[in-house]
């Protein structure tokens, strides 16, 4: 299909990409499973997920480009104004490992690149794993996203006067249950982040819309939804149920937070593990 | 910010103004100054700086004149100008224009007549462009990007003592011009020449625009927004400055955006070779992508798209399409647009634009001829233009366009048609875009970004080389430690570190220092710091191999005993350390020991210093190395193959508070040993050169003098040791430890006689389960002595099974465990496998009673990790894993590694000994299999004591007879003997809640009936949870989860086979016999209830109060706190009832368990602290209703279909709270009665109805996605005020008050009344042109003001008119009184005639025009206003406003007079704005 991930911005070579955006595979099985990280963190929020799927799965692990992780010289402001930028990387990366056929788990912003992705080439993926996903996050008239604009520009102007003092604002309140260790976690990686990458990225995820595309989507789905989740609210996990072009299941997480892969990592792998077992039905 | 305004002070000196510019604005402003010397002005204006960057550019530009440093802030304006100036002429004219227009206006300003101010220094500095500098100023503290940087000089500054008057802010160049810009008489000026000043600072706040817009520029690389730094050469400044507003709001020209991301797309899609495919635009923002796309066509915006298809051209069919809507097309005209389009269809291309798909598929159902005709149409002629026409569409949903496929099918092959999602919205995105920011890396610390990449890595490499990582922190140890000691005894050992390897320059820091100085604190100090370290580095480095390791800790363990034997304090460690001295009869006394502790330096040490102390030193250094033993981990492992390490067990045996280390003991050795008992007496050399040994070994590489020794002595390390080993029984049995300690060449009898004591302590710790305590010794003693088999190697750690019930028995067993062999229970690990993180379990007593501080660290970290760190921390441990069954793979996967290497591994592959540590592992599953069955007769089983929690208990009493009609249900355990009795009940539901009951009992028709026949019916069992209707997506189902995880990937079943059969031995617990406890508790409430109340009553007993108690007591330790707990609130509560029901005796008293969880508990013990008393039963609360709220609002995700739902419970209690945690669950609306709200806190028995319909969730319905967060509150949280009586007069107040405080507000916006009259600033306008903008700005600026004169103006007309006022005033009045402030309620009645409120509006308004209108008041009015308003139009025309500058925007120039109309509401709500992120 498409698949023209550097066609106009050919610039960069796949291992250059690969180098970038620091790929790393690990892992024995045979089977392959995409981990994409979400706003704010970079690969390292996998690491307590990392060790369970280390036997049976290949893993793919990947910064994004607007990570902290990357050298915030590669992130093209002019490239990356939409989410396919973000899909084109991942979909290179893919085709430079060789990877064919995948499972992707994404958390949050990453949730909407794997949605796309999976709509661009569908082929590629046998599964998707949304954690904290959501197509919109503003509210509409028909539709509950969580936020509204308002907020929106509060929260930017938040970020634009102080970056530092509302990261530390923001992480305990991602993460929601009390864990010392991944609000540090959470703090750290996003503080990473440069500033003004993190406002730019921040205002093209809440420009995004996917409502209409996500019948598209002909992978199955499974939507991990935590208890309570200051950016996704529960409505929305069944929206995309319902929406979702393939068949969707809900796991809800009873526990608190955006970050159950920081804050919960057992409940989540619990939930991962069954997602990825080879479907009994 | 306040200089700005009008304040007439004296113009500020040159120097001043300077002082507050950054290097090159202070140029421009030399500049400036020097311009208004050359003129003989008086002050130094805005005009002078424009004029001054205008001349110097211009000169830098033309002739190169311009100083070299300045020029490229002159272009900053000068390019500024030359982009926004508009075409008519060309740029030089129009910059000539300009400057002699700033020449005109700097020659009218009237000049000084030569005298001078400010020192000579040029003219001073005019208010207004001080002001200007002020604003910049401000304008750049708020920046973000430089925030940081003031802050920080604000901070030197203070340092320095530097009184900064201006804050340490020093205004950049394009600040300033920014700022002066903003002058009204610098824009009126650039006005006249044909600039507008506004576009100007845009242009300055803005790179240079995009190619898009300047085809001209298409030369250029392209430029990003990121990029233009790299462009032509004037861009350079702009970029490597600072830019000032870094997120201003751009009015959308940059469009960089996804607007041409996605025309791209298109592009590159139309232009794919091979099979052509045609762009189907989906989503939400699809239409505008489209729509960008067409325009970029239109206007041959070819930049953004592909070579190959530039040039193409673009018919558009939408209007076609819209007429098929319609219905008024006919064939014809469809045919000959078509045929249009196959001419058209030339070589570049042709692109058909379909438009939105909605129009197509909306409005008609079936697709009529029209459609059709045209769809196959397009589709034949793409089949024979291939390769040159295209056909483009877009739609915002996929519905839509799964409507227009379904309609045509196959028209997705026939058109080739390529989905292309668009997802980015655009609105807002332009004006979001924000700026790259030149200076932001510095922002961001240096290491954060790359840190982290190295951080990942090691994530994924096992282990990474610990020596490195170590010198690392070992450097920065030493950093600190030297900082701390510096100035003291740095010279000494400084000198040392030089020459010695890492790890030695601590100790001999530490054991010089002492020496030397012997300053107690500072050894602390430095362990403290050292320990830090250590910790840094296991932590963060994983160090925790072997070798280095050891090491690192000696200074550290000397430290303490140094500073307990230098304390006089009888520490452990020193009496060993002196009996062992007094054994080995070397007359040491305690002065001595702490000098050997002091100089805990290592022979190579030693032999740096003074050689004459070397042999006694090293019998020190030897002792304090033993002292080490007692704190440090050994890796035996590993190091079994070297004697030294033995030497290290010897040393274990020495201090005797090691047991584990006997166990590790080499049968070989031992029996060496045994023939060299009777040569005790040489241990004293030997004990020298085996510690020489020791200490060498591990580093031989470095230490050169022991090596020799070491390999001389190396042949009979055993000896030695035996002997010391020896001496250590005796020494550990004269301290009274337990004796089992002892083994070593009498093992037999002392072992006899250890195990003996030991288990009769352990038994008396436990206090139950002998059994198994015995088992247990027997085990840990087996394996102490006997070798061990697990390959091949000594090992330390000993494997137990507990099996079988008494879950608080097994813990009391390993906390006795840990007890006895470590001393204390802080060695116990305690980890229950089968808990989630962060899943909330229900608190129940039992684990309540554990503490709860190491839930918070378990948190958020893998359960291998915490086990992995817990034993770094505490090598000596005794581990206790609960629910071994539900561990997880890589707990499993080390655990199995553990059992058969030794050594622990953390998910990321770090190891961990575990030699010393006693694993202890309980399973469930076995528990249901063999044992519990056994006592069947037994009322209460563990399950249900452990799921006891803590409830609310209550007391009330029931008349007699009705207890004897219950009692048909209960069966009555003690009846006549004892006045206490537990009521049986025959249902033992999952929560057997007695509420339940009680409902069943009193209005159980309903309610039962509903629940005997749940699913069939359609009803559903609000009480059970949701497992039973839909298994896998409930939220506590993780046993069948994992279940049938275990059975698809994890052999987990296979790994506890297999690890059970591995472990040391396997213990078999007893069940607890709740039954004689039981009793033994009701005895003990039967005596204080016959104390209490007397014999005529009864009591009788929940059973759910008594799983309450039962579990207390099962878990505590003692009995006391539980005795007390009756005594006290037990007993108070029977004497309270007592008096209570004075006057009925023979009642039965129950008491039962609330369904409330009790937040306070009685000292010590887990029960509540207070029992409520009541004459009756309070049947639901707030837990069970959310409890039934959850499982219904988790059946209908899950797809059960009701139509409504309506439950008709019966509520006792308060509800108001229910109703928040209501809407946390998405909303279930409550009709509660209005009276409802009034209840009290207790005993009001309503009936109320909640009704619980599908579509109140928000989802799957259509509604679902409407309903916002916060849900209308219900009618309980906000009480309507009600009466309307008295609604009338507060209205009046609050209007009253509401405009009385918005006059004040207004009048204190007033400018001062001398600035609007001050005469200096009148002056003629010279044209209408400049006497309306003049008007403009003082209109704006004064608005109060005006406001003021014109009230007056009319209060005056009025006042000389007094029949007009009093008209006036009736008018008011009867406004006031017939419509605004009257209650609608009653509605007016006038002459006998009612009047609506319509009627009554429409009459008041014609009164007000006829009173108006027909008589003088009208013209009174007009006249005053007139009058009013040509006085103001004079002032503000005559008024020059150039020192008039609002300092801020104030927000909502409307706050005006009339704001307190509706302001005061609006602000109040925007201020209750919640901040959510």
């Amino acid at each position: 299909m498409v698949g023209n991930s550097n066609g106009v911005y050919g610039c960069r070579s796949a291992s250059k990409l690969l180098e970038i955006l620091n790929v790393r595979m690990v892992g024995a099985g045979e089977r392959v499973v995409v981990l994409s990280h979400g706003f704010g963190t970079d690969q390292s929020a996998w690491k307590n997920v990392l060790p369970y799927f280390r036997r049976d799965y290949r893993i793919v692990l990947y910064d994004l480009a607007c990570a902290g992780s990357v050298n915030p010289d590669h992130f093209e402001f002019s490239r990356y104004t939409t989410l396919d930028a973000y899909v084109d990387d991942l979909l290179a990366i893919l085709d430079a490992l060789g990877v064919e056929r995948c499972f992707f788990v994404g958390h949050s912003f990453s949730t909407m690149i794997g949605i796309l992705a999976a709509i661009r080439r569908p082929e590629l993926f046998l599964k998707l794993i949304l954690i904290g996903a959501s197509p919109r996050f503003l509210n509409d008239d028909e539709y509950h996203g969580g936020f509204e604009r308002g907020e929106f520009d509060e929260v930017f102007a938040a970020m634009e006067s102080n970056y530092e003092a509302w990261v530390h604002g923001f992480a305990p309140l991602a993460v929601g249950a009390d864990v010392p260790a991944a609000v540090r976690e959470f703090s750290r990686t996003l503080f990473n982040m440069r500033p003004d990458i993190s406002l730019f990225v921040s205002r093209t995820v809440f420009n995004s819309d996917l409502r209409g595309v996500l019948g598209f989507v002909t992978a199955p789905c499974v939507i991990i939804q935590t208890a309570k989740d200051v950016s996704v609210p529960l409505s929305v996990a069944f929206y995309l149920k319902d929406h979702l072009g393939g068949r969707a299941t809900v796991e809800l997480l009873p526990v608190e937070g955006h970050l159950p892969h920081l804050s919960a990592p057992a409940a989540l792998v619990h939930v991962l593990r069954r997602a990825l077992a080879p479907s009994g039905e | 910010m306040v200089l700005g305004r009008g304040r007439k002070g004296m113009p500020t000196p040159v120097s001043n103004a300077r002082a507050c510019l950054a290097e090159e604005a202070a140029a421009a402003l030399d500049e400036a100054v020097a311009a208004a010397r050359f003129r003989y002005h008086a002050q130094t204006t805005s005009l002078h700086v424009v004029y001054a960057l205008l001349l110097q550019s211009a000169g830098g530009a033309g002739a190169g004149a311009g100083s070299g440093g300045q020029s490229p802030s002159c272009s900053l304006l000068r390019d500024a100008l030359s982009r926004t100036r508009s075409a008519a002429c060309s740029p030089r004219m129009h910059l000539k224009v300009l400057e002699r227009c700033f020449g005109m206006a700097l020659d009218r300003l009237p000049s000084s007549g030569g005298q001078r101010e400010g020192g000579g220094d040029g003219p001073p500095v005019s208010n207004s462009l001080m002001a200007a500098i002020k604003r910049s100023q401000a304008n750049q503290r708020r920046n973000p990007e430089s925030f940081h940087l003031y802050q920080q000089q604000q901070q030197q500054n203070a340092a320095a003592g530097v009184a900064s008057t201006f804050s340490g802010v020093k205004v950049e160049m394009q600040q300033l011009i920014l700022a002066i810009l903003d002058d009204p008489i610098v824009s009126r000026v650039f006005d006249d020449a044909g600039f507008r000043s506004g576009d100007i600072k845009l242009a300055i706040i803005r790179p240079p625009p995009t190619i898009l817009r300047f085809p001209h520029a298409a030369k250029c690389a392209p430029l990003f927004l990121c990029n233009f730094s790299a462009g032509d050469g004037f861009e350079a400044p702009i970029s490597s400055r600072r830019i000032g507003f870094p997120f201003a709001p751009a009015a959308g020209q940059l469009s960089s955006d996804g607007g041409d991301d996605y025309c791209r797309r298109v592009g590159d899609i139309l232009s794919r070779k091979g099979i052509t495919r045609n762009p189907m635009l989906i989503g939400v923002g699809a239409a505008e992508a489209g729509r960008d796309f067409t325009q970029a066509i239109e206007r041959q915006n070819w930049a953004i798209l592909p070579l190959e298809i530039r040039g193409i051209e673009l018919v558009s069919l939408e209007k076609v399409v819209a007429e098929l809507k319609t219905d008024r097309c006919d064939l014809s005209s469809v045919d000959a647009r078509l045929m249009e389009l196959g001419k058209k269809a030339t070589m570049p291309g042709l692109v058909v634009n379909i438009g939105d798909l909605k129009e197509i598929v909306e409005g008609k159902t079936e697709c009529d001829e029209h459609e059709r005709r045209l769809v196959s149409e397009l589709t034949r002629l793409l089949d024979v233009y291939q390769g040159r026409l295209w056909v483009m569409a877009w739609s915002a949903t996929y519905e839509t366009y799964m409507k227009f496929l379904s309609r045509h099918p196959l028209l997705d092959k026939d058109w080739n048609l390529q989905l292309l999602p668009i997802t980015s919205v655009r609105s807002g995105m332009a004006s979001s875009l924000p700026r790259p920011r030149s200076r932001m890396e510095s922002f961001v610390p240096f290491g954060g970004i790359y840190s982290t990449a190295c951080e990942s890595k090691d994530l994924g490499s096992s282990v990474s080389p610990p020596a490195s990582r170590c010198e690392l922190c070992d450097d920065k140890y030493e950093e600190e430690l030297s900082i701390f000691l510096k100035g003291q005894s740095a010279s000494v050992y400084e000198r040392k570190k030089d020459t010695l390897p890492f790890w030695l320059q601590k100790s001999s820091t530490t054991g010089l220092n002492n020496e030397y100085n012997a300053e107690q604190t500072k050894n602390a100090k430095t362990m403290e710091l050292e320990k830090k370290w250590n910790e840094v580095c296991q932590k963060l480095h994983n160090c925790r191999t072997t070798k280095t390791d050891v090491y690192r800790e000696i200074p550290c363990t000397a430290d303490t005993s140094n500073v307990s034997s230098k304390n006089r304090t009888s520490s452990k460690i020193t009496e060993e350390s002196q009996t062992l001295g007094n054994s080995l009869s070397i007359s040491l006394g305690t002065q001595t020991i702490t000098m050997a502790n002091q100089s805990v330096s290592l022979p190579l040490v030693m032999e740096s210093r003074k050689s004459d102390l070397l042999s006694k030193l090293q019998v020190r250094s030897s002792k304090s190395e033993q002292l080490r033993g007692v704190d440090l981990p050994y890796h035996q492992g590993d190091e079994h193959a070297s004697p030294s390490s033995i030497t290290s067990v010897a040393i274990d045996l020495v201090l005797g508070s090691l047991p584990e280390s006997l166990s590790s003991d080499e049968k070989p050795a031992r029996d060496v040993q045994k023939s060299h008992m009777e040569k005790m007496s040489s241990c004293l050399p030997s004990v020298d050169t085996v510690k020489r040994n020791e200490s060498d070994v591990p580093i031989a590489s470095f230490s050169c003098s022991g090596i020799q020794e070491y390999q001389a002595k190396s042949a009979y390390p055993v000896h030695p040791i035996r002997s010391f080993s020896q001496i250590s029984n005796g020494c550990a049995s004269t301290y009274g430890k337990p004796p089992f300690l002892i083994s070593g060449s009498t093992k037999p009898n002392i072992e006899l006689s250890s195990y003996k004591s030991f288990c009769k302590s352990f038994i008396d710790k436990v206090g139950r389960q002998e059994e198994a305590a015995i088992a247990i010794s027997q085990a840990i003693f087996r394996c102490k002595i006997d070798e061990r088999r697990r390959g091949g190697r000594l090992r330390g750690d000993i494997w137990l099974n507990f099996r079988g019930a008494d879950k608080m028995g097994k813990k009391r067993v390993a906390e006795a465990l840990s007890e006895l062999l470590h001393g204390s229970k802080d060695n116990l690990i305690c980890i229950d496998l089968s808990y989630q993180d962060g899943v909330v379990r229900p608190s129940t007593i039992c684990t309540q009673q554990e503490v709860t501080e190491k839930n918070v660290q378990v948190r958020g970290k893998l359960h291998a990790d915490f086990i992995a760190g817990e034993l770094g921390k505490r090598p000596n441990a005794v581990v206790f894993l609960e629910n071994a069954n539900k561990a997880d793979f890589i707990v499993q996967n080390s655990l199995s590694q553990a059992i058969h290497t030794g050594k622990f591994s953390d998910s990321h592959g770090r190891e961990f000994s575990i030699n010393n540590a006693i694993f202890i592992l309980t399973w469930n599953r076995t528990i249901a299999k063999d044992l519990s069955r056994r006592k069947d007769c037994s009322s209460f089983c563990e399950e249900t004591v452990l799921a006891a929690q803590c409830w609310q208990m209550k007391i009330y009493s029931e008349a007699y007879q009705e207890m004897t009609c219950c009692s048909s249900k209960s069966t009555i355990q003690k009846p006549i003997t004892s006045q206490v009795y537990l009521q049986l009940s025959s249902s033992s539901k999952r929560k057997a809640n007695l509420s339940d009951d009680y409902c069943d009992r009193h209005f159980g028709k309903s309610m039962s009936g509903k629940r005997a026949h749940t699913m069939a019916k359609g009803f559903l069992d609000l009480n059970l949870p949701v497992e039973e209707v839909e298994t896998d997506a409930s939220d506590d189902d993780y046993d069948s989860s994992s279940r049938k995880e275990n059975s698809v990937s994890d052999n987990s079943e296979l790994w506890i086979k297999e690890f059970c059969d591995q472990v040391d031995a396997t213990i078999d617990f007893m069940p607890f016999d709740f039954d004689v406890l039981a009793n033994d508790i009701l005895k003990d409430i039967n005596r204080i209830f016959q104390s209490a109340v007397g014999s005529d009553s009864l009591l009788e007993i929940d059973p759910k109060v008594m799983e309450e108690l039962l579990a207390v007591a099962w878990s505590l330790e003692d009995r006391r706190p539980l005795d007390n707990w009756f005594k006290q609130v037990l007993g108070r509560s029977f004497t309270e009832i007592k008096h209570k029901n004075s006057q009925s005796s023979n009642n039965t008293l129950k008491l039962v368990c609330e369904d409330a969880l009790v937040e306070e508990h009685a000292p010590r013990v887990i029960l509540p602290s207070r029992i409520i008393l009541s004459d009756n039963l309070s049947g639901f609360s707030k837990h069970w209703l959310m409890e039934i709220c959850f499982n219904l609002f988790m059946k209908v995700q899950n797809g059960w279909q009701a139509p409504s739902i309506e439950v008709n419970i019966k509520v006792t209690g308060r509800f108001s709270t229910v109703n928040e945690d209501f809407e946390r669950f998405g909303g279930v609306k409550c009709n509660l009665p209005p009276k409802f709200s009034k209840a009290p806190e207790l005993l009001i028995r309503l009936q109320f109805q909640i009704c619980i319909s599908s579509s109140f969730f928000p989802f799957p319905s259509p509604m679902a996605s409407s309903a916002p967060a916060p849900l209308p509150s219900l009618p309980l949280s906000t009480p309507v005020p009600a009466g309307s009586e008295p609604a009338a007069a507060p209205a009046v107040r609050v209007f009253l008050s509401r405009l009385n405080d918005s006059v004040r507000r207004s009048l204190s916006d007033r400018r001062p009344w001398s600035e609007l009259a001050d005469r200096s600033t009148f002056s003629r306008p010279e044209s209408f042109s400049e006497a309306t903008s003049r008007l403009r700005k003082n209109l704006a600026y004064f608005r109060v003001n005006y406001a003021a004169v014109i009230a007056v103006v009319l209060a005056v007309s009025l006042v000389t008119n007094p029949f007009s006022l009093l008209v006036l005033l009736s008018l008011l009045v009867a406004w006031c009184l017939l419509y605004l402030f009257r209650p609608s309620d009653p509605p007016l009645v006038l002459f006998g005639r009612t009047f609506t409120d319509r009627e009554t509006l429409g009459g008041l308004v014609l009164l007000s025009v006829l009173v108006i209108f027909l008589t003088s008041v009208g013209s009174v009015i007009v006249s005053a206003l007139v009058a009013g308003a040509g006085i103001v139009a004079a002032h503000g025309a005559f008024r020059v406003p150039e020192d008039l500058f609002l300092d801020e925007q104030e927000p909502g120039s409307a706050t005006g007079l009339l704001s307190f109309l509706g302001g005061a509401a609006s602000s109040a709500a925007s201020a209750a704005v919640p901040v959510r992120v």
